[in-house]
């Protein structure tokens, strides 16, 4: 395995991956040898989770900032 | 052979299926473990794999994170334990591996020549001196039972992780496959649809508000306020003047005014124009109730509402009159139809007794009848004549009846005549009396109102006539004073229409302005949803990046998947032509070639292995899967199988191999054992089977008697494991 992360890795380098890139693909390694396919799954299921809750939150936010608008009033009542 | 590392023996304790400690040798070039399935040679061959790498391929572990399915379930002190003894240029080597229940990590202790070794510089080391891999070993030493499976099985995904298993490259596989790419696409769609939704809305909201403020414009121009007029400024301008007018109309009637300021913006433009229109309201309403008009107006309608009841009355009046005569011509007044009903009865009485009498006379003539039936004569009594006695009386009896019912029936039409006739009176007279109640009601409803109108003439009456004839010179006299008073209310009026005017104008310059305003913001796309539309795009944007850092993570470990693959397939394409063809001896394709391709698969790119099997003299090719047995495309993974381990460059001495012979025929077997044979000169073969017929042929074909050991795996005991015996 070992010798396998090192190959994709140099394979990413070689194409310009960026080191974020670089760094998932070594967390991904590491996940596989700690927890196989199912923590691989959990990891990365948490980072899109945590990816999103960031800017639902920032979304929330802008929401209570803003006033809402007023109701009209609808004739004869 | 001394330049490999070859097994010499090993000690198996609480691993998998083994829970006793069992110590086998393995100091012979041939090791043959032979039983049924399930009696722990797997158990004995897996104990190799995990003591070199600290792993077994193939085992799912789902029941722990710790990989505690790898120690005995009735082991006592929840642990496994497996030492190996080598041999490498006569010089031995000691590698212990041990794993304790619930813990992840496992100690390893590697003794070597030059030393001992512990747990990561353990490995480290024994990566440098057997010099492979744990894939590597996969690849080259350790053939399992489930590398040869895949390939038998249709489906080319299946087959294609087959190929990676005899390559070692499953887990590579196995990591792209556990990546949920497309989950995330999925999120990044879901995304995608939420913020066009939310841009689209937007898009809507700035149409409509364009077409509001559109038809705002040109209700204000309807109303004379061109589209340059439609500002604050003319709008202030405007409700300075209300003000002004509204004063002054305040001070003309002696009304009093709330204090108006002059407005800011453009919400105190409605403001205003509400306030004024109130105020508007209230000095209308005073007016109106304090003008000589109104009053005059009141006097007017009161005088002819009251000469309208008095002709309406009338001709009631005459019309019940015109009844009345009609009745009494035809039927007299009251007290004559009541006498001439009295005669009636009386005649009706008379009609009723001669009705009687005459039923009296008919009922005698019946009697007299019956009499004469009662005798037995046969002359006539009267005339003295023979008669026939039946026959006179039947003709008595029938004309007698006759008469009779005539007589009646005369008598009752005249009575009923009669009654009619009374009936008919009556309901003159019933009607009379209604018209005489109603005269009375409406002659007291005249009386009324013509107490109504001296009280408004003020004048006291005596005559009728008299009094009616003052009202309608009263009309007319209020109708000149109407006409002059009216001129000043329409003047007033007009006041208050001009002012009304000017209050809509007011009006609609502040719809006008509001939805500018309303527009300018939506113009810009609300800053709220403009947020949350830039928001989601930021969102958007990371998870793309994410998915596009996965995405280049993935095609790497393919292209290297596919990189290693073929060098393998290069390096053992000789090898694996000569074994293949005399393995499987194939009739008519005498060789085989293998190419390693990327594919899609649901997203993810895959290698993927063409297997095709050619004829060298025609130049004819098939896919294997499609025309190959099952036995022979076992063969061909057997041929991969036996040339990578030749190929690769190791330390290791020996080859594993765990049930071979599944699926082969007696032929493919004792080709098996030929090549077996050639390869026992080159390393130490380890070979677990269940099949009878291939253990026979391994001890007579292959070895030649004291190159083997023989362990028989006869029974497995769930406390102790399996009860091996060596022969």
């Amino acid at each position: 395995m070992p010798e396998l992360k090192e190959l994709v890795t140099k394979k990413l380098k070689d194409s310009d991956s960026d080191e974020e890139t670089i760094t998932l693909c070594k967390d991904i390694f590491t996940w596989y040898e700690e927890g196989g396919r199912d923590l691989i799954r959990t990891n990365i299921n948490k980072r899109v989770k945590e990816l999103k809750s960031q800017f639902t939150k920032e979304a929330k936010e802008i929401k209570e900032i803003t006033p809402k608008a007023r109701k009209k009033r609808k004739k004869g009542k | 052979m001394s330049q490999k590392f070859l097994i010499k023996s090993m000690e198996i304790e609480g691993f998998r299926g083994i829970n006793e400690k069992k110590t086998i040798g393995f100091d012979k070039p041939l090791v043959f473990l032979f039983g049924n399935n399930g009696e722990g040679k797997s158990s004995v061959l897996g104990a190799v794999e995990w003591c070199l790498f600290g792993d077994v391929a193939y085992i799912r572990y789902m029941e722990s994170r710790t990989k505690d399915e790898l120690i005995n379930s009735f082991n006592l002190n929840g642990q496994c334990k497996v030492k190996i003894s080598f041999n490498y240029n006569d010089e031995e080597y000691f590698l212990t591996r041990e794993k304790d229940l619930g813990s992840r990590d496992t100690s390893l202790i590697l003794k070597s020549p030059e030393g001992e070794f512990e747990d990561e510089e353990a490995q480290n080391k024994c990566f440098t001196i057997f010099n492979l891999s744990f894939d590597d070993f996969k690849r080259a030493v350790y053939l399992h039972q489930e590398s040869i499976r895949g390939l038998l099985i249709d489906d080319p995904k299946e087959r294609d992780e087959a190929m990676d298993r005899l390559f070692g490259l499953e887990r590579m596989r196995d990591i792209i496959e556990s990546v949920p790419l497309k989950d995330i696409k999925d999120i990044i769609e879901d995304l995608q649809i939420k913020k066009d939704n939310i841009e689209q809305k937007t898009k809507g909201a700035i149409l409509q508000c364009q077409n509001d403020l559109k038809k705002l414009e040109e209700e204000a121009e309807e109303l004379s306020i061109t589209k340059d007029k439609q500002t604050l400024e003319n709008g202030k301008k405007i409700a300075a003047k209300l003000i002004v007018e509204l004063g002054n109309i305040a001070k003309q009637h002696n009304f009093l005014l709330s204090e108006i300021n002059l407005p800011e913006d453009t919400k105190e433009l409605n403001t205003i124009a509400t306030k004024i229109k109130s105020n508007l309201k209230e000095c209308r309403t005073k007016v109106v109730e304090i003008s000589e008009f109104s009053k005059l107006t009141k006097r007017k309608t009161d005088l002819e509402n009251f000469s309208e009841k008095l002709e309406e009355n009338r001709k009631e009046l005459n019309e019940q009159e015109n009844k009345l005569k009609s009745i009494t011509k035809e039927a007299g007044n009251k007290e004559e139809i009541i006498e001439k009903n009295k005669s009636i009865d009386t005649e009706i009485d008379k009609l009723q007794n001669y009705r009687k009498n005459t039923d009296a006379k008919f009922r005698l003539f019946e009697d007299a009848i019956d009499c004469l039936d009662t005798t037995e004569e046969e002359i006539c009594p009267v005339c003295e004549h023979e008669i026939d006695r039946e026959k006179l009386i039947k003709k008595l009896k029938s004309e007698i009846q006759d008469a009779q019912q005539k007589e009646i029936k005369k008598i009752d039409v005249s009575i009923k005549e009669l009654k009619a006739k009374k009936s008919k009176n009556e309901d003159a007279i019933e009607e009379l009396e209604k018209i005489n109640n109603k005269k009375e009601v409406l002659l007291k409803s005249n009386k009324e109102v013509l107490n109504n109108i001296s009280k408004l003439l003020e004048q006291k009456y005596t005559d009728e006539k008299d009094l009616i004839l003052k009202m309608e010179n009263e009309v007319k006299k209020l109708d000149d004073d109407i006409d002059k008073s009216q001129k000043i209310y329409q003047q007033r009026e007009k006041e208050f229409q001009n002012v009304d005017e000017e209050i809509e104008k007011l009006k609609a310059i502040y719809k006008v302005l509001k939805k500018k305003e309303e527009f300018d913001d939506i113009k810009v796309i609300s800053p709220e949803e403009n947020q949350e539309i830039g928001t989601l795009q930021v969102g958007i944007d990371k998870l793309r990046l994410f998915e596009k850092q996965l995405n280049d993570i993935i095609e790497s470990m393919t292209n290297i998947q596919i990189d290693l693959a073929t060098e393998m397939i290069e390096k053992s394409s000789k090898d694996i032509k000569n074994i293949y063809t005399i393995l499987c001896n194939h009739p008519y394709f005498d060789n085989l070639q293998i190419k390693v391709i990327p594919r899609n698969v649901k997203g993810y790119v895959k290698n993927s292995y063409i297997i095709k099997a050619f004829n060298s003299s025609e130049n004819k090719e098939t896919i294997v899967s499609t025309r190959f047995s099952t036995g022979q495309i076992n063969c061909v993974a057997l041929s991969i199988y036996l040339a990578l381990s030749k190929v690769l460059p190791h330390k290791l001495g020996f080859l594993i191999l765990d049930d071979p012979s599944q699926n082969l025929d007696l032929n493919h077997k004792g080709a098996l054992c030929s090549i077996f044979k050639e390869m026992k000169g080159d390393c130490q073969i380890i070979i677990a089977t269940q099949d009878d017929e291939f253990q026979k042929m391994l001890t007579s074909k292959v070895s030649t008697g004291n190159d083997r050991i023989i362990y028989n795996f006869d029974k497995w005991d769930k406390r102790k494991g399996p009860i091996i015996t060596e022969s």
